[in-house]
């Protein structure tokens, strides 16, 4: 089974002290990341809910560095010590709260005692706890609790906020203070050197007008950065003089300020000044202070990185980077920071120069923005045969993933259009399909009307150039339905034709030309035209599939089946009648089966058999996807479970978030094969993917023509399995191991600036010729000038042995 | 109910502001406007509006640049020495006893781009008895800085280095002045006893033009920054050189040249200079090292100062901005330990951005005048979604709290307070800068058609108001009140360059008078039965030259008219026969009459109904009572609270009782025959409800309704006006008037619309409460002149702030100054 499509972006990542390793928070797991090759290295599992902080163990000296042990903690209430090099789970914590976020400041501070016994170890971890309270059973809200990780407990009774909602808890680059954002303002602790299990924190706010989303410490003073859902950036100086500095003899000097000398400051915030900045348009999402203090990185929904110098205010901009920015982390070493974007990439920053220098990056998340145009699904694609998933992404274009590295291949730009992130989107990618070849995709756009004027589809169809998906365009068909809309785009599986049906209530075939010359020898390039139009009874055409062998081609006019002769364009017979319209079409493998899905109050899945032209069987089933095997006689559905039935159903506290099933059918047999129950099936897709030639070996039971089923949910995280294996048997499909070790070895020194030295073998040098010393050479000893002359008790020795007789010797 | 006619077709020019300066006890600040004017303003703690206490108009053709106002003159002035510089190269004094410009320094033929006088070592509040140490010349010339509590121990190098320098300067105490002139050269003169300036010397002749200047704050030191890109250090004695800054990056002759344009010496020795590039930069003196630089502006920087205790300094400049930087030091370092020398950096803390075009001068202002006990009770304010903004003012202004003022092209100068810059909102001092005078006529000889006066800088302007009865609402500042028309009947040029300072028209509308700098003039209106212009205008020869005034009226029989001189004294003039009838002498008691006049200037005079009395009352709100019929004077009253009298007027039901109103916002009347405060002000005027405290603007004048029986007054300001009844019991509540504030700002904010059946039901109200004192209604518009019409209707007089600033001169982009 292999899994993927994880969010690398859902917490912020960590780097390992030698800067060498990523470590992303992806799901359950942690992945870790080469940061020289962005590839994955490795994995941490063993949580069992999506970890949300992973915190590396820092070096305290050059020795410790190759230490690699890090901190997580997931929504499963566990924390766990990890040694990620192996990767081995050395210890596990549970705290049985969801912990949403952690910080351990005493890593950051270490207190250096040489007296053996080293204090206690304490993480400030931000759960969700469950309150009952009277009238509203469930209302749950957020702690920071201070857990003993020595002793592997909470530390009692210690309770430093309570929010209505959990959130992240950032901690100062000493570790000497944490705070929160909590609506319109900011708290802040401050942490003990010798913490303990009953330490007293003394805290200050600090407010607002507007809601806070993220805060920032300076790490050497007393600066507090924090950015709003304006974007504004406010600007602390001098935070906590009064409450703070705890010695006697520091409030003397000038610091008695009364309430009048705090420009900006409101109300009785401790703090001396409060300056705000206010470049970035929407939310700011990213602060973070440069190491040495001077500058302060920001970046938010605009997807922009801001570098302002501290002093002066002034700005460097790192643009185009085409998402709204997440996370900002910086590394041991000074030059690599990353940023984590909200189209799962995390950028690897040369950071003087602000230089992308690689991009590690997942499949696109979904867009965010609810879909404005009616009826268009997901347009998620399998290739079957490439084992690929063509995703349409937010920035007008479709990303190739492949399901079985769990990496992007290539993406494809959809439409010339620069995407700005946080502006309305106004061109969607409604449908992606591919040729059963691979060698052509078509796509359907939609431009947004605006104020009821301008919307636009456009069918685009694409050839694939080489073997890694860069397709260029072939031909552009405007409005291919006047101004209908397409409701879906299938290929021929063998020959150059396509068929698209639009809700207009017409299909139109479309042929490839091929190259041919004219008379005037000028090269008329391939391109797409239409063949064919059909409609039936002015219905809409909801869906269209063609027959494996390519004979048939079956439209879905709302509520029937109509079936043509693609090449005639000729109706053949017109099947069944269903209450709701029919969304999906698909013939099953090379059997002589259709079937149906369609949705609504009252869905229905129908099996029509061809060869009789009448229902086989059918269920009253809300299929989301039907995917087909290609050659077999099986296929698969996913069933979105019944509101309702959720109660009743057997499958209670365990399987929770479980909203749908995948259930695998053969033609011949209503009763399904296996049921599988998955999560966040609403919008989810399923595809049978070929098993690549690279892994037929590992698959030498699977029967070929079945391959595998790919269930990828709404929120493009995929799971990879084998629909036929047994039930309880969880065949691990292990990944293909692209892997490698990629410890290359690590250049010093010189070799770090002018790259390796040539290799000369020593032995060639020395020539072969024998030579023999000159006897007399006490006679040179002493030529040459004074400054370059040996130590006189060197020369002495020389000279000494030179008078001395010898005995001629040759050197071979 | 009454009726409100608005008007809104006047023309309204006013100036930019150009400098400012605040006065040596920092109560007043001048502000020069671009016409040559200058305006005195009382600086007003509390909620009470600032009071523009004298206007004096100038040479309109030369243009000021630059003004000082020195602490004190050695002729025992209080109010100090106001000099101004000119681009013309002259250096003049503003007399605020005459009223007038002097030249005091003739042109030295090159412009003058900044002054920068001397810094006075002592305190600003012991000047006289600073002054009476040094006449005895016996007492140690030694000076604690008494007002530095906030910097003390940075003072006392400097204090011990300023007695060193007294002893050198051989005991004669002069404010010197340094003078940034067009040719590269600072001047230094001394401003001594005689009129003119007298010249000390001259620092050498550098290459560009020298476009600014400030002393150090132990005067041994000369700053000049000029138009190359350098700042120069010089010493004071010797005129030397010290050493040179150069601000420029890029050098000469790459690109533009980058201007100094303004530069401040700080106690802590760091010395703020402004440049055209935009950036404020923060120099160590001793080294003139760079300490800081922001570069917040885009646009030149016109203006810096800095707060009292000089840790904070404010920046200005042609984008409109005023942005505040602070000293910050940071005591602590990572470990947590205490660092015996903390690094200090000045930040930037943030902007606030009032103006809409250029910013021209800043200053610093510390109210010292009277504050309203009242404000000291806590009146807990609802907080709702619209901050009353407006009445922010108050929670900061308070005596003795530094308050920054800035000004500039948009003609309007904004108050904000040093200390908590960023926490409120800046304080519009002048909601109607440069507001026009104004007079109604109300029963005239033509068909008792009121006639309205508007004095403009150069003509006299009589319009003709005709109202349209179909178009009347109510009370309400909404544009859907009724209209005034305003017909121009007559329009009077003077000479040019000759302003006119004053002007009134008589009650009947026969004759009216203005006066400029040369002399009064009278006219004689009338209405010709032929040809097609019915209206002829007649100048009147006077028999007797009158010399030019500060102030006139017409008696209210229009037989007489009243003019107030330069020469102090208070003619009466005969109309009819242009003869002098009288000459008052203004005196404080009754045996002065005969002493020659030495009271200040009289700048405002009312005359009762019944022609009995004349009121008299000088720029420090002094009121003389003259008996016209008796041609005696009557009585005198020593300024109200030591505040200035903003308006006045006798009441038409009985001629006895002078209403009038302060600066400190606070009402009296008066009875004159009796020479004592009437009964309604014995009860009320003490105890006025807190919302009247906070009248919106500065109070410019009452009216009264044209009726014997009418007992109430309508007091206005340019932004709201008030109706005082005083046969109607005044009542404190402090609930009502909490909702009466909110309502207000309400209609000031949004004024037309449906809010206006919530203004009805208010009224409503109010009405069956039976309260309809110091009811309050807001303008939306400013507005310059208010008068009954009769006793129900009422004249608005308005413009819209934005079309005013359509017709200013400057576009409210950046215009460069220099070069011009």
């Amino acid at each position: 089974m292999i899994t993927g499509g994880k969010s690398f972006v859902s917490s912020p990542p960590a780097f390992s002290n030698d800067a060498k390793r990523l470590l992303v928070c992806t799901g359950n797991t942690v992945s870790i990341f080469s940061t020289s090759t962005g590839l994955q290295i490795s994995e941490l599992e063993g949580h069992g809910a999506p970890v949300t902080s992973v915190i590396v163990v820092p070096a305290s000296t050059p020795a410790s560095k190759v230490l690699c042990h890090c901190w997580t903690a997931s929504l499963d209430g566990k924390i766990k010590f990890w040694d990620f090099t192996a990767p081995e789970l050395m210890r596990t914590i549970d705290v049985r709260l969801p912990i949403h976020s952690m910080v351990i400041p005493n890593l950051l501070n270490q207190p250096t005692k040489s007296n053996g016994k080293s204090p206690n170890l304490f993480a400030y971890i931000y759960v969700e706890v469950v309150k009952q309270k009277e009238g509203q059973p469930n209302s749950s809200c957020g702690q920071i609790r201070k857990c003993n990780l020595t002793q592997s407990r909470l530390a009692g009774g210690v309770n430093l906020a309570e929010t209505h909602k959990p959130g992240c808890i950032t901690i100062s680059p000493s570790g000497k203070y944490i705070g929160i954002c909590e609506a319109h303002k900011l708290r802040i602790w401050e942490i003990p050197t010798k913490d303990s299990d009953n330490a007293v924190y003394k805290k200050i706010r600090l407010h607002h007008t507007k809601t806070f989303t993220t805060l920032a410490f300076h790490p050497t003073e007393r600066v507090v950065a924090a950015g709003d859902v304006t974007g504004r950036i406010l600007l602390w100086r001098g935070v906590g003089h009064r409450t703070f500095s705890t010695g006697d003899k520091f409030i003397n000097g000038g610091l008695n300020k009364d309430a009048e000398e705090r420009p900006g400051v409101r109300g009785d915030d401790d703090a001396d000044s409060c300056t705000t900045w206010h470049w970035h348009s929407v939310e700011v999402n990213v602060l973070f202070f440069s190491s040495d203090g001077a500058y302060l990185f920001s970046g938010g929904r605009e997807g922009v990185f801001v570098v302002w110098q501290l002093d002066t205010g002034k700005k460097k901009f790192l643009p185009r980077i085409g998402s709204p920015l997440l996370y900002f982390t910086n590394s041991s070493d000074p030059s690599l920071s990353s940023i984590s974007c909200a189209n799962n990439r995390i950028h690897l920053l040369r950071m003087p120069s602000m230089e992308i220098l690689r991009s590690i990056s997942g499949i696109k998340l979904p867009s965010s923005v609810s879909d404005i145009y009616e009826g268009s699904g997901s347009g998620v694609f399998f290739d079957h045969t490439a084992g690929l998933v063509a995703v349409p992404t937010d920035n007008y274009s479709v990303q190739f993933y492949s399901l079985f590295n769990d990496c992007e291949i290539s993406e494809v730009q959809i439409c010339e259009r620069n995407h700005q992130p946080g502006d309305e989107a106004t061109v969607k990618v409604n449908l992606v399909a591919l040729s059963r070849d691979g060698s052509t995709m078509g796509t359907v756009e939609t431009r947004v009307p605006e104020e009821r004027i301008g919307g636009l589809a456009s069918l685009k169809f694409w050839a694939c150039g080489s073997q890694n998906k860069d397709f260029s365009l072939s031909t552009v068909i405007y409005e291919p339905h006047r101004d209908a809309g397409v409701s879906s785009i299938a290929f021929h599986p063998t020959c150059p034709m396509a068929v698209t049906s639009s809700y207009g209530g017409d299909f139109k075939i479309w042929v490839r030309t091929p190259d041919t010359r004219l008379k005037d020898q000028m090269l008329q390039s391939s391109g797409w035209r239409c063949h064919a139009v059909g409609s039936y009874k002015k219905k809409p055409m909801t869906a269209a599939a063609f027959s494996a062998d390519g004979s048939v081609l079956a439209v879905a006019a709302e509520n029937v089946i109509t079936l043509w002769d693609p090449e005639q364009n000729i109706l053949v017979a017109v099947v069944g009648d269903v209450l709701e319209p029919i969304t999906t079409l698909s013939f099953v493998g090379k059997s002589a089966y259709l079937v149906s899905a369609s949705p609504g109050s009252n869905p229905q899945l129908t099996l029509w058999s061809m060869s009789k032209l009448s229902t086989s069987w059918s269920y009253k089933l809300n299929a989301e996807d039907v995917s087909c095997s290609l050659d077999g006689s099986t296929f698969a559905i996913l069933a979105l479970l019944p509101k309702t039935s959720e109660s009743v159903e057997p499958a209670e506290g365990t399987l929770q978030g479980v909203d749908g099933a995948i259930l695998l059918f053969n033609v011949e047999n209503p009763v399904p094969l296996a049921t599988w129950f998955v999560s966040k099936a609403q919008g989810g897709k399923l595809g049978f993917i070929q098993t690549s030639p690279k892994l037929e070996d590992e698959f030498a039971d699977v029967k070929p023509d079945h391959g595998l089923l790919a269930y990828m949910n709404s929120d493009y995280e995929y799971v990879l399995f084998d629909p036929y294996g047994e039930k309880d048997h969880n065949q691990s499909i292990t990944r293909e191991q692209n892997l490698s070790n990629l410890e290359e070895k690590e250049k010093i020194g010189y070799a770090s600036i002018y790259g390796e030295l040539a290799e000369f073998s020593v032995e060639k040098d020395q020539t072969q010729i024998p030579y023999i010393p000159y006897e007399k050479n006490w006679e040179t000893i002493f030529s040459g000038p004074s400054h370059k002359l040996a130590p006189l008790t060197k020369l002495c020795l020389d000279f000494l042995e030179s008078s001395l007789e010898r005995r001629s010797v040759t050197v071979e | 109910m009454v009726k409100v006619h608005r008007s809104s077709s006047v023309e309204w020019n006013p100036s930019p502001v150009v400098a400012l300066a605040t006065s040596a006890d920092g109560s007043q600040v001048a502000a020069a406007r671009g016409d040559g004017s200058l305006e005195i303003w009382l600086v007003s703690p509390g909620s009470v509006g600032w009071h523009c206490q004298l206007t004096i108009h100038g040479d309109p053709n030369s243009r000021m640049s630059s003004l000082v106002w020195c602490p004190w003159g050695p002729r025992g002035s209080s109010l100090g020495r106001l000099i101004s510089s000119s681009i013309d190269g002259t250096v003049s004094e503003w007399d605020l006893y005459d009223l007038k410009q002097k030249t005091v320094l003739d042109s030295i033929g090159v412009s003058v781009w900044q002054m920068a006088a001397e810094p006075c070592n002592n305190s600003q509040f012991n000047v006289k008895k600073e002054v009476k140490v040094f006449e005895n010349g016996h007492a140690s010339p030694r000076i604690n800085g008494g007002e530095d509590d906030e910097n003390g121990d940075s003072e006392h190098d400097s204090d011990e280095n300023d007695s060193i320098e007294i002893h050198d300067d051989h005991g004669i105490e002069y404010t010197r002045l340094a003078i940034a002139c067009d040719d590269g050269c600072v001047r230094i003169y001394n401003i001594s006893d005689s009129e003119k300036l007298t010249y000390n010397r001259t620092l050498p002749r550098v290459s560009g033009r020298t476009l600014s200047v400030t002393w150090s704050p132990d005067a041994r030191r000369i700053y000049s920054g000029s138009s190359d890109g350098f700042i120069r250090c010089w010493d004071a004695k010797l005129a030397h050189e010290i050493y040179r800054i150069t601000v420029g990056l890029g050098g000469l002759g790459s690109g533009r040249d980058l201007c100094i344009l303004s530069l401040l010496a700080l106690r802590c020795g760091t010395i703020v200079s402004a440049d055209s590039s935009g950036s404020v930069q923060f120099w160590d003196s001793q080294f003139g090292t760079l300490l800081q630089a922001h570069s917040c502006h885009k646009g030149d920087v016109n203006a810096l100062a800095a707060a009292p205790s000089h840790n904070r300094v404010f920046s200005a400049g042609s984008d409109g901005q005023v942005i505040l930087y602070k000293i910050s030091s940071d005591a602590t370092s990572s470990d947590g330990k205490f660092v015996s020398d903390p690094i200090k950096k000045w930040i930037y803390v943030g902007y606030v951005r009032a103006h809409t075009h250029d910013v021209r001068a800043l200053t610093v202002a510390v109210p010292i005048s009277h504050e309203d006990v009242l404000l000291d009770e806590k009146v807990k304010r609802i907080r709702g979604r619209k901050k009353p903004l407006d009445f922010s003012y108050h929670k900061w202004a308070h005596l003795g709290v530094p308050m920054l003022i800035s000004a500039g092209d948009d003609t309007k100068l904004f108050a904000y307070s040093a200390k908590e810059f960023t926490k409120f909102s800046p304080h519009d001092i002048c909601p109607a800068p440069q507001r026009m005078p104004m007079q109604l006529a109300l029963k005239t000889f033509f068909n008792q058609t009121p006639l309205l006066l508007i004095q403009a800088s150069y003509w006299l302007d009589i319009y003709c108001v005709r109202v349209k009865n179909d178009a009347v609402s109510d009370v309400s500042p909404g544009s859907s009140g009724g209209l005034a028309s305003t017909d121009l009947v007559a329009k009077i040029k003077c000479k040019a360059s000759r302003k006119i300072i004053c002007s009134t028209i008589s009650s009947s509308g026969t004759s009216f008078a203005y006066s400029d700098h040369v002399k009064s003039n009278l006219f004689e209106l009338k209405r010709s039965k032929s040809g097609k212009n019915i209206w002829t205008v007649k100048k009147r020869q006077l028999q007797w030259e009158l010399p030019y005034a500060h102030c006139m009226a017409f008696s209210s029989d229009s037989s007489r008219l009243l003019i107030a001189g330069h020469d102090r004294r208070i003619y009466v003039v005969d109309v009819e026969s242009g003869e002098l009838v009288h000459a008052f002498t203004p005196c404080r008691r009754d045996q002065d009459e005969e002493l020659p006049p030495g009271e200040p200037p009289i700048t405002k005079m009312f005359t009762s109904i019944d022609g009995q009395w004349l009121a008299a009352i000088n720029c420090f709100g002094d009121v003389y009572i003259f008996n016209l019929e008796t041609l005696r004077q009557h009585w005198f009253i020593s300024r109200l609270d030591g505040a200035s009298v903003t308006a006045g007027g006798f009441t038409p039901r009985n001629s006895n009782i002078l209403i009038i109103s302060t600066s400190s916002n606070h009402v009296y009347a008066f009875d004159v025959e009796a020479k004592q405060l009437g009964e309604w002000s014995m009860r009320h005027t003490f105890s006025l409800p807190r919302r009247y405290q906070e009248f919106p603007g500065e109070v410019i004048g009452l009216s009264f309704p044209p009726s014997s029986s009418s007992s109430s007054v309508i007091v206005y300001s340019p932004r709201a006006m008030c109706l005082i009844d005083f046969g109607m019991p005044v009542d404190r509540e402090d609930d009502t008037e909490l909702a009466n504030g909110e309502e207000l700002t309400l209609r000031m904010l949004q004024s037309n619309g449906k809010l206006k059946r919530k203004l009805k039901d208010h009224e409503l109200e109010i009405r069956h409460s039976g309260r309809k004192n110091f009811e309050f209604c807001a303008f939306r518009d400013p507005v310059l002149f208010v008068e009954h019409l009769s006793r129900n209707s009422l004249l608005v007089i308005d413009k819209p702030w934005m079309q005013v600033v359509k017709t200013l001169d400057t576009p409210p982009v950046h215009r460069h100054i220099f070069g011009t």
